[in-house]
């Protein structure tokens, strides 16, 4: 049976191209998505970074004046004139809006610069500013009148963009939520007549599970790509079977002095050694490279491993599913389409292309059922707690899958006479 | 290129069961997963302790999901707790009195954005009841949301013509894009009808045929590309007719649909060229397919992946500019003259993968 595993894994290792797309595709993907989204969401959320034009159509002082013009006009006794005024003058609507864009906190992330409507607008259709922010003609007065005369507004602060996008998403809810409080202010200030109490506000904050370590966007992306390329691994040695059948070496296998079934077992473990020296180099290429798992102790990569092999064993099962389904078809493209749908649905349903929280209970559900989608969920508990017990059952039911595929492939398996 | 052509219909129609079952299959999944993402809200599992937790869940979760469109549903603690244990979902929030805390083990980027929701509703509310101090909250909390329907203050977003600005439907990006995707394998598989034909000497004895070789390569690759689009065409079909999709104009996403074949065949023949036998074929094509829309940013709203380098990859695959036209038809009505320039790339692409993917098969020897 020797001879068998080393047929397998020197064909496998004269194909370059193969090694490439085993072992180079999945570390570089793997990286490349890490470099894009940890610009995006990194811990300190620092990494948006918006740069914002801020349009001052408005001027503030004439708008005063003019507010001041119609109180003047109305009927109202000179002290409740008196007092409008000067509150009008204190509130400065422009000016909360350029104070709460220079806020030390906010300006971390989102640049602001003053420019004329004009120039703004070239910059965000070049692409070097991701919005305007525009306070429009009149800002201060009919804002004044809001406040003070209950007169609707009839101008709006105005977020001017290209298209809807991610950054522009952040600040519309930055700015609505700044407004929402602010009128919220308003509001309680109209309505609220004696000074109340000071509010007792939420200090909210973050649980996380206790004593666990985060599961990290870097994490999902090693785990799910790794698993994902290892159940293309059982496809790859699998339909070499079919360049074997052709070239007729199976049949000259029959004809040897060796048991068929050798064959199979041949490409059931040298499945398994390939799957697992890819998983072992893809994972310690990324800890190296990146550091996925600073600082871990040996007990946990153990873990680490022991789930790997469990899962290199089923996708050995897998392979000589395959293998077996091939030497029963005559059309190998049915084969590799065959295969090619199992691995892609249990990509998909195991959450291996992307997270699968969003979909409906029932396909998360199915997903918790593929081994690729249990690996997963076992090793985000491994990582999270580390708790050996947790290992246990899932890995017990990767050995029976396969158990279950392998038994499946010796059951289809030609058997003397058939070919 | 007629017999050709006919030759390939033959052997499928004389099979029939792999071509229906593989684009069976492609339609259901993509009508499954393309279509579970339309309307559909995320929730979040929300649960509170102590004597008065009914109460206190009855009267956040009101407020919760009046205030978003995400769904904030009751749950028990444990269940809960369980759920954020495992990674089934990111977070769970317990409520107090007039205090919350979200409870996660992950890091994932959708969790900033509940929390600043959530903080907001507990923030008004606890400003609401200093306000009314002993009073009942209740009336004032009519009279201030009547207040805040004219809101002294207001916010509103606009392109930079001054129209509005659309609220991105990542459902609908989904959908296309999944359809896009899968129908990739079906055309892949058909191409890899040359190669099969190569290795079994067909191609051979149909060289010594009158066939011309322009008629031989023009046969399988029509034929692929009619395969490829009659799939798309009964997805897109079903997903006007059958299931209600405000696709856009039909006409203009069929045209794009068949720009796409095309320029997805010829990738698919980049492919042939770079593998030498179909098994080889088989084994590369459908990982690199696989990860395409990963990389494209398919299953992430627009704007996610900035990172250079991956928008050099995935501006060498059609689909990037295949679901960006799609998406303008659908959504932002756009017409010819909108989607000309995706279509030109795609058909760049089509002509120059061609070109080199056949040149790269009739290099080889044999």
């Amino acid at each position: 049976m020797g001879s068998f595993i080393k047929k397998d894994l020197l064909v496998f290792w004269r194909d370059r191209k193969e090694i490439l797309a085993a072992l180079l595709l999945p570390i570089a993907l793997i990286v490349i998505l890490n470099f894009a989204f940890s610009g995006i969401f990194n811990d300190d959320q620092a990494s948006i970074n918006l740069d914002v034009a801020i349009v001052q159509d408005d001027d503030p002082s004439a708008g005063l004046e003019r507010f001041k013009e119609t109180i003047q006009e109305g009927d109202f006794s000179q002290a409740e004139k008196a007092t409008m005024i000067e509150q009008a003058a204190s509130i400065e609507p422009s000016r909360l809006i350029h104070d709460f864009f220079n806020n030390k906190g906010l300006k971390e992330w989102v640049n602001t610069k003053e420019l004329p409507e004009k120039e703004a607008k070239e910059l965000v259709d070049n692409g070097e500013l991701d919005a305007i922010i525009k306070i429009p003609k009149g800002f201060t007065y009919h804002v004044s009148s809001a406040i003070m005369l209950n007169k609707e507004s009839e101008v709006a602060l105005t977020i001017m963009a290209e298209d809807q996008s991610a950054e522009v998403r952040a600040l519309q809810n930055i700015v609505n939520s700044f407004i929402d409080s602010l009128n919220l202010q308003f509001a309680l200030g109209s309505k609220a007549e004696s000074a109340a109490t000071e509010p007792e506000l939420p200090q909210g904050g973050k649980e996380v599970v206790e004593g666990v370590d985060t599961y990290t966007i870097s994490r999902y992306f090693t785990i799910a790509i790794s698993t994902l390329f290892a159940l293309f691994m059982a496809q790859t040695v699998a339909l070499k079977t079919v360049t074997e059948k052709r070239e007729r070496v199976f049949n000259r296998i029959v004809l040897s002095d060796s048991n068929p079934l050798y064959f199979l077992l041949g490409k059931t473990v040298s499945t398994f050694i390939l799957t697992l020296l890819q998983m072992v180099i893809v994972f310690a290429s990324l800890q190296l490279l990146l550091d996925i798992f600073p600082g871990k102790p040996f007990a946990f990569w153990l873990g680490l491993m022991v789930v790997m092999t469990a899962f290199a064993l089923t996708v050995a099962g897998l392979s000589a599913l395959f293998t077996a389904m091939t030497l029963n078809l005559t059309n190998s493209n049915a084969v590799s389409g065959l295969s090619t749908l199992i691995i892609m649905t249990l990509g998909v349903l195991g959450g291996s292309f992307f997270p699968i929280q969003g979909f409906p209970e029932i396909i998360q559900k199915m997903g918790e059922w593929t081994p690729n989608g249990l690996t997963q969920t076992v090793l985000i508990e491994w990582i999270q707690f580390g708790n050996a017990d947790d290992l246990l059952l899932p890995i017990i039911i990767l050995i029976a899958v396969f158990v279950v595929c392998f038994g499946i492939g010796m059951s289809i398996f030609p058997k003397r006479g058939r070919i | 290129m007629y017999p050709v052509f006919m030759a390939q219909w033959l052997k499928d129609k004389r099979k029939p069961l792999f071509i229906i079952l593989l684009i069976g299959l492609s339609i259901l999944a993509t009508v499954i997963f393309g279509g579970s993402r339309q309307n559909q809200s995320s929730s979040v599992t929300v649960f509170a302790t102590g004597p008065n937790a009914e109460e206190m869940e009855q009267k956040w979760t009101a407020l919760l999901n009046d205030s978003s469109d995400m769904e904030f549903v009751i749950t028990d603690e444990e269940k809960a707790r369980e759920q954020v244990r495992e990674g089934k979902s990111d977070v769970a929030i317990r409520l107090m009195e007039s205090d919350y805390r979200l409870i996660t083990a992950s890091d994932m980027p959708n969790i900033q954005f509940i929390e600043q929701q959530v903080h907001q509703v507990f923030t008004k509310e606890a400003q609401l009841e200093a306000a009314a101090g002993t009073e009942n909250t209740m009336e004032l909390r009519n009279e201030i949301e009547a207040y805040l329907d004219h809101p002294p203050v207001k916010v509103e977003s606009q392109t930079l013509s001054g129209g509005e600005l659309q609220e991105y439907n990542m459902g609908m990006q989904l959908l296309f894009g999944f359809t896009l995707f899968i129908v990739m394998f079906t055309i892949g598989f058909k191409v890899n009808g040359i190669a099969a034909d190569k290795v079994s000497g067909v191609w051979n004895r149909l060289i010594l045929s009158p066939v011309s070789k322009t008629g031989m390569y023009a046969g399988h690759l029509l034929y692929s590309f009619c395969a490829g689009f009659v799939q798309m065409l009964i997805v897109f079909l079903i997903f006007k007719y059958v299931m209600d999709y405000n696709i856009g104009s039909l006409p203009m996403i069929l045209v794009i649909a068949a720009v796409y074949t095309l320029s997805t065949v010829s990738l698919a023949m980049l492919f042939a060229g770079i593998a030498n036998t179909p098994e080889k074929f088989n084994m590369i094509y459908p990982s690199v397919i696989s990860i395409i829309p990963v990389i494209s940013g398919i299953y992430m709203p627009p704007g996610t992946i900035s990172n250079p380098v991956l928008q050099f990859i995935a501006d060498l695959f059609p689909l990037t500019y295949a679901v960006d036209a799609m998406m303008n038809v659908a959504i932002f009505d756009a017409g010819w003259s909108d989607i000309t320039l995706s279509m030109a790339l795609m058909l760049l692409i089509a002509v120059l993968y061609m070109g080199i993917g056949i040149n790269m098969v009739e290099r080889r020897k044999g």
